[in-house]
């Protein structure tokens, strides 16, 4: 049943296979994927969506039910009809948000390279952001009360440049162009970790001063030589005074 | 990516045919505004010029409202490739191009290629960062090192040279001591 609705996604969606690294040092490349826990987490975060729609069907049902008990007129009876007809709508929706859950679970894949990173993730709507570690200000990694249950987390990375979130049409709301995520993987720590190590290999990370790399150096390269060098003149110096002390 | 490719990239202008295809579909999909979108549409696709160079990639676009956009390779800092299903349909998908400033939109949108894949890696491979790690370890480092160690050696032969001279100022007053000074 979902691979046949995987299928036809695949084809009517056009969903390109698993991406591909961006150009450089293949050997180092790294492929995440998220982690199996974050399936159950957005299974439960599609529950709660669920159990608030019948809920609120329900509440819906039970007044216009109850005026029918007491004998109302046939209007509440046509209203009732019409509303079950939307709960069972409403319901075939969820069972495809179901199957879109799976979906966007199975594709979404995060790439590290020798020096950049890229992140794909989408269905109807797909995004695949590429960033080098050159460009990156700050990596943080955040959890929810379910994530830690679950023991997920998202990293996000972000880069130079604010705004506020933009609107786009995918299943994740406001995404802001700036920001690059991560979502629910459980080794968090050890991307993290991976990311940094290759970032300290580079010296121009972020958008900052470059200027202080070379402002220590004049202190360090004083060599004996130079020193002794300059022993050796001060002595003389002190032997001409002697002398010519001795002269005049 | 071949020579052949970047030569291919670099003599791109106008987009290819299926953007106007993608523009006649999201035009019928905003209802009784296509009146309005349709030949907004129509004007953007036929003035949609992009020119990719040796330092960055220009855009200019529009009849009435003219807009122009350049932008350098190396202030690019993320690259995004979006596709919605109807644009993947088309074989098309819109490469936006993020540089540093404060808007949370893209500086510039490169739509309406086949080949966007080879374009982001040609961008990608000048992009700020890519080059980074050569710069910084060979090139800019080891010059740095060798100039100081060089000044370094200037340094003593000129101390060297003044303890030598100081030398025989001594000497030569040594001298002149030895002998009896003539007058004084």
């Amino acid at each position: 049943m979902y691979s046949a609705f995987k299928k036809l996604c695949e084809d009517v969606l056009r969903i390109p296979p698993a991406p591909q690294p961006p150009p450089g040092d293949e050997a180092k490349t790294r492929v995440f994927l998220a982690a199996p826990n974050y399936y159950k987490y957005l299974l439960v975060l599609w529950a709660l969506k669920m159990a608030g729609t019948v809920l609120i069907f329900f509440v819906l049902f039970i007044a216009p039910a109850i005026a029918l008990a007491r004998g109302a007129e046939k209007s509440v009876a046509i209203f009732l009809v019409l509303e079950g007809i939307a709960f069972v709508f409403a319901m075939i929706g969820g069972l495809i948000g179901l199957a879109m859950v799976r979906l966007d679970f199975e594709k979404r894949w995060y790439l590290v390279t020798d020096r950049s990173l890229r992140v794909r993730e989408g269905i109807v709507q797909m995004r695949e952001a590429t960033v080098t570690f050159a460009n990156i200000q700050n990596i943080s990694i955040s959890q929810g009360p379910i994530q830690r249950v679950l023991g997920i987390a998202d990293l996000r990375v972000d880069t130079a440049g604010g705004g506020g979130g933009v609107s786009t049409h995918g299943q994740h709301g406001t995404t802001n162009m700036h920001t690059v995520k991560f979502r629910g993987v459980n080794n968090a720590n050890e991307i993290k970790e991976l990311m940094q190590q290759r970032l300290r290999q580079l010296k121009d990370s972020g958008l900052g001063d470059h200027d202080d790399h070379h402002a220590v150096q004049p202190d360090a390269v004083v060599s004996s030589s130079f020193l002794a060098a300059l022993r050796e003149v001060h002595a003389e110096a002190q032997a001409l005074r002697v002398v010519a002390s001795r002269h005049l | 990516m071949t020579a052949i490719d970047e030569q291919k990239i670099l003599a791109l202008e106008r987009p290819h045919p299926a953007l106007w295809k993608y523009y006649i579909i999201t035009a019928i999909f905003t209802g009784p505004a296509i009146v309005f979108t349709l030949p907004y549409l129509f004007f953007r696709y036929h003035t949609l010029r992009y020119r990719f160079d040796a330092e960055g990639i220009h855009m200019r676009v529009g009849i009435l409202f003219r807009k122009e956009v350049n932008l350098t390779y190396a202030r690019i800092q993320d690259i995004h490739l979006r596709s919605g299903f109807i644009q993947r349909w088309l074989g098309l998908a819109n490469l936006e191009v993020q540089t540093a400033s404060g808007s949370a939109t893209p500086e510039l949108v490169v739509e309406g290629f086949k080949e966007y894949e080879a374009i982001r890696d040609f961008l990608y491979t000048r992009m700020r960062g890519y080059q980074a790690r050569q710069s910084t370890s060979a090139s800019a480092v080891a010059p740095s090192v060798a100039s100081a160690t060089g000044s370094n050696d200037e340094m003593v032969t000129l101390l060297l040279g003044i303890r030598d001279e100081l030398r025989r100022t001594r000497e030569l007053l040594e001298s002149g001591k030895s002998n009896p000074p003539s007058a004084s």
